[in-house]
């Protein structure tokens, strides 16, 4: 069994920032070459010129639901078949439901259900993906603590989650494994916005998260865990990371 | 500063006339972190003003959130 990736192609969204960011250079320094998709071209290009293996950096909106295949006939182009996939492309939008717009309910869900589904549909292609490949994706342990205030961002990770278990049994013949991770409060400009507006958020998350803000690398490291060999028989799974938080 | 007034007691669920410009927000039992969040939203929507946390945070008073609304 292989501890590092080398000579693997693993595709990441959300790259250019928080966990997906992290995600790309740790991956990188496991030996693996990229497929980075994001918004941010200038921040793609950085990170095509600092990484140490090969890449492919395609700017793309996660939006636009119609021409997701392009990234795939893009890789294929380039001569590349996906060994893993990580989605990690999201976004948070907490509004009290007396506020709720329907676009609050409809944008996460479709940047983090919609859009990974067809992403999933795509990788899953034998023409797009090799045997044995992994795909895993960021839920949030807002799925299952539903805190007030989060009705879109966590309706569209309980959806992620169920999506998780219905993929992981339809790609079971090709061994491709699905999972999610679902972490509490990492140390990302997404928690940090939110807790603006949370009264006393140090101590909230002294008494809910007694192990305190996690690290955007420990996420990262159990995604490499789930890309690698030595998670064979893991799939269908949604492994929260909850800091001390009993969920 | 009416208009804005009635804006607020609406966000927070009040009776007309319940908020005075020299009222301090914290002492409101309704000003909480939801208020916040769906005041940025209800701002956005209504007046096309984007309200950051920060801002929010500075004020103290009723006629501070009516000033950072214009």
């Amino acid at each position: 069994m292989n501890w590092n990736l080398e000579g693997k192609w693993i595709l990441i969204t959300g790259c250019t920032s928080g966990i997906g960011e992290t995600v790309s250079y740790m991956l990188d320094s496991y030996g693996a070459n990229t497929v980075l998709v994001g918004r941010n071209t200038e921040k793609l290009q950085k990170m095509e010129a600092e990484l140490k293996h090969e890449v492919i950096s395609i700017s793309y909106d996660l939006m636009d639901l119609d021409n997701i295949e392009d990234i795939f006939k893009t890789c294929l182009k380039k001569g590349v078949k996906l060994d893993g996939m990580v989605y990690s492309a999201g976004i948070s939008i907490d509004i009290p439901i007396k506020a709720l717009k329907i676009s609050d309910i409809e944008n996460p869900m479709r940047i983090h259900y919609e859009a990974f589904t067809l992403f999933g549909k795509q990788f899953a292609k034998k023409k797009y993906s090799n045997d044995n490949s992994s795909i895993v994706v960021l839920s949030s342990a807002a799925a299952f603590t539903c805190d007030k205030g989060m009705m879109g961002y966590a309706a569209s990770k309980a959806a992620i989650n169920a999506a998780v278990q219905v993929m992981s049994k339809e790609f079971v013949q090709r061994r491709i494994r699905v999972n999610a991770v679902a972490p509490c409060f990492v140390d990302t400009d997404m928690t940090w916005n939110v807790a603006k507006f949370v009264d006393d958020f140090q101590e909230k998350i002294n008494t809910v998260q007694p192990f305190g803000v996690i690290p955007k690398e420990q996420i990262a490291f159990l995604i490499f865990y789930l890309l690698s060999d030595y998670s064979s028989y893991i799939t269908g799974d949604v492994i929260p990371v909850t800091g001390g938080q009993i969920i | 500063m009416k208009e804005k007034i009635v804006f607020l007691e609406e966000l927070m669920e009040l009776d007309e006339g319940s908020l005075q410009e020299d009222m301090i927000l914290d002492e409101l039992e309704e000003w909480d972190s939801l208020t916040r969040l769906a005041l940025m939203a209800e701002c956005k929507e209504r007046y096309e003003v984007y309200l950051t946390a920060d801002q929010i945070r500075s004020c103290v008073t009723i006629k501070d959130l009516c000033n950072i609304i214009n």
